[in-house]
């Protein structure tokens, strides 16, 4: 959830990033963004968090755009489609979605990036997938790895699969989902 | 005149038909397609763009040194820097360590110098930068760095040093080894351990130090 | 029956019947042109040999084996010319070969992992390194990222996810194509004995061949002056390079089919006139 969200988000900033060279601070409607992106996703009594390197990353790129209260109700009311969808599977992790699930919530993703003129571009195997901003440059870091062994995506997490397949991302479900009692340290409600 | 309505005639049935045949088996076969595979399509788009991916192994530099000795910069004067783009330079004075600055820690900020993680920040915002390279090119001199040493970190819009307050060997998936939600400016260098040896480990080692020096980049929320 | 009798209800019942066949024509078009290229294992062998794929493609595998080999303490110089083409056309190969024979494809890199513990040796007794100083978990660890990396840069984009997709689609292919070329042929029959006069049955299966023959060439055409295969976004050259070639091989399939139906159209309209002219 916390990628899709990331992903949906990320998406959704950089087509409207080279606007301004030094575009710098983070305004009100960024800041709404970054607000709804740290609130939890409720499944199935479960509070999925977005992981923070993923939220700083958004913070680190809007630094970069100036983000209009149009473009932040678009970003806003993607990102609540897909918690609602998400809640109203009724599953606890994403690990859990059936196939028709992680295609439609997949469906918001590409439904940003038609609107957002952002593309994805696959590697070798479809477990490195980066976003390209217009430019050509890369704008989401998708490992979920935070250290790294050398300079590449070591974790094979993200798949996105087209002709009817199901899409997923897949997250390791381990430490994203986080009850009301053993929240992470570093997954914190701000 | 018979001749001109034979031909316009024979038009109409070699030309005119086929093409107008042509035509409606050309919305049905869109509209089959589109109600067989409107997901895939939708999907499979996100591919097409004119974002095209850059091959090339060179690099954008924004870096310029400056002179600013103010205690604070306001955000507008800061160009923050994007993926694989060198902003800036990493020195450690008497450890050999002098590298290239990125943001982002990727194949060309590791091949090139040291990269800042994307998921971390930047020097000046007082949040954790969390720095990468690689153990047998420009952070192997890490391997000397003592409590107390001076890590020196210059941008475009202010010169910063750190002190180092610790080293540590963690395992690469140990979340403790760093903390991004930090609300502290505080710099954590890192590379794979153990160092001058063939082979790789799950170890890393850290080299973590508190900010004693720099413009802080104000202006950041309105 | 005296609705068969009225020209008017004939004439569009024809034209219903000869769109029907039109629209199988196409079908069977883009059937076949995937049936050749996407579905077809040599049609991919053959499109990777007339490139350069293999050469970028180890290009690709030495670059990033020289980043995890600078994470390990080796040279930049003990990656070069280690990357043996036959080795990787070879693993490249057996992927494609699994991946059409309905199983999962994956690389086997117990060959390379061979090769790279005796490049190893050979770069420990080289440099004179005290080899009671390493740590053989290292260098295993070391060689089994090194042979994920491999086998990561062997595999193709989208080919795990669209096994099944192949698997349950190759069969209804062939059925597909079984089927619209039985109601293409009825549809002609039922033209050819229905009709007194042949030349009419001629024209509107003309119209069929003619219209989807025109729609297979605008949409070869169209595909191929849109630019489109240049704008797929995949993140290394020699990727670009395979879907590239792949795409455009299947356009010129599609156009080879275009130009047989129109062909065909020609023939049959020179027929139609040639018989219509005798009647009258």
């Amino acid at each position: 959830m916390k990628r899709i969200i990331a992903f949906l988000i990320v998406l959704t900033v950089f087509c409207f990033s080279f606007t301004t060279a030094f575009a710098a601070g983070i305004n009100a409607n960024e800041a709404s963004v970054l607000s709804n992106m740290r609130a939890p996703v409720s499944m199935n009594g479960n509070n999925v968090y977005i992981p923070a390197s993923y939220i700083n990353q958004a913070e680190a790129n809007f630094n970069t755009i100036d983000m209009t209260s149009a473009q932040a109700s678009k970003i806003n009311s993607i990102i609540g489609q897909a918690r609602a969808f998400l809640k109203g599977t009724g599953k606890s992790k994403i690990s859990e979605l059936s196939s028709s699930e992680r295609q439609k919530l997949m469906n918001y993703a590409s439904a940003a990036a038609s609107v957002l003129k952002l593309s994805a571009a696959a590697g070798s195997n479809t477990k490195n997938v980066k976003i390209i901003s217009k430019n050509g440059g890369v704008v989401v870091d998708d490992s979920n790895n935070v250290i790294k062994t050398t300079g590449q995506q070591q974790s094979p997490v993200t798949y996105i699969a087209v002709s009817g397949l199901a899409v997923l991302f897949i997250l390791s479900a381990a430490g994203l989902i986080i009850s009301g009692k053993k929240a992470s340290a570093y997954e914190k409600k701000s | 005149m018979k001749k001109r309505v034979k031909i316009h005639n024979n038009v109409k049935k070699f030309l005119i038909v086929p093409v107008v045949m042509s035509l409606v088996i050309g919305a049905a076969a869109i509209a089959v397609s589109f109600s067989v595979a409107s997901d895939a399509l939708s999907i499979g788009n996100m591919f097409f763009s004119d974002n095209q991916v850059d091959y090339s192994k060179s690099f954008e530099n924004i870096f310029v040194p400056t002179t600013n000795t103010s205690d604070t910069i306001d955000a507008s004067e800061v160009e923050f820097p994007n993926i694989d783009k060198q902003f800036g330079e990493l020195k450690i004075k008497g450890r050999d360590v002098d590298a290239k600055l990125f943001f982002g820690d990727g194949k060309i900020p590791l091949r090139n110098g040291a990269g800042v993680y994307a998921g971390s920040f930047i020097p000046g915002y007082g949040k954790t930068i969390l720095v990468a390279g690689h153990n047998n090119t420009y952070f192997n001199g890490l391997k000397n760095v003592k409590k107390g040493d001076i890590v020196k970190i210059n941008t475009s819009y202010g010169n910063y040093e750190y002190k180092v307050t610790d080293t540590k060997i963690h395992n690469a998936k140990s979340k403790k080894s760093y903390d991004l939600n930090a609300n502290k400016e505080n710099l954590i260098l890192y590379t794979c351990y153990p160092f001058d040896t063939i082979g790789l480990t799950e170890k890393r080692f850290f080299v973590y130090a508190d900010k004693i020096s720099g413009p802080k980049i104000v202006g950041l929320y309105d | 029956m005296k609705i068969f009798e009225n020209k008017t209800f004939v004439t569009i019942m024809s034209l219903i019947l000869s769109f029907v066949m039109g629209f199988g024509l196409f079908a069977c078009s883009v059937f076949f042109s995937v049936k050749f290229t996407f579905f077809s294992p040599s049609f991919l062998t053959e499109t990777l040999n007339n490139t350069h794929y293999y050469e970028d493609l180890c290009d690709e595998i030495t670059d990033n084996l020289m980043d995890i080999g600078d994470a390990s303490g080796l040279d930049k110089s003990f990656f070069e010319g280690f990357v043996d083409e036959v080795m990787v056309r070879k693993d490249v190969q057996a992927y494609i070969d699994d991946f059409y024979s309905g199983n999962k494809p994956k690389v086997n890199t117990s060959d390379f992992q061979k090769a790279l513990r005796s490049e190893i040796e050979k770069y420990i007794n080289k440099s004179g390194i005290d080899s009671s100083t390493l740590s053989e978990d290292s260098i295993n660890y070391f060689v089994k990222k090194a042979s994920d990396i491999y086998a990561s840069n062997i595999e193709i984009a989208y080919f795990s996810q669209l096994q099944s997709f192949y698997n349950k689609y190759n069969s209804r292919l062939n059925i597909s194509i079984a089927v619209t070329l039985i109601v293409v042929l009825a549809i002609a029959l039922i033209f050819i004995f229905t009709n007194e006069w042949k030349h009419i049955a001629l024209r509107y299966i003309y119209y069929a061949t003619a219209s989807a023959g025109l729609l297979s060439l605008v949409l070869a055409l169209t595909a191929y002056f849109s630019g489109f295969i240049s704008k797929l976004t995949v993140l290394t050259r020699s990727l670009k390079v395979m879907y590239t070639a792949c795409f455009n091989s299947a356009l010129t399939v599609t156009f080879v089919i275009s130009v047989l139906l129109l062909s065909v159209s020609a023939f049959l309209w020179i027929m139609h006139n040639r018989m219509r002219k005798k009647v009258v």
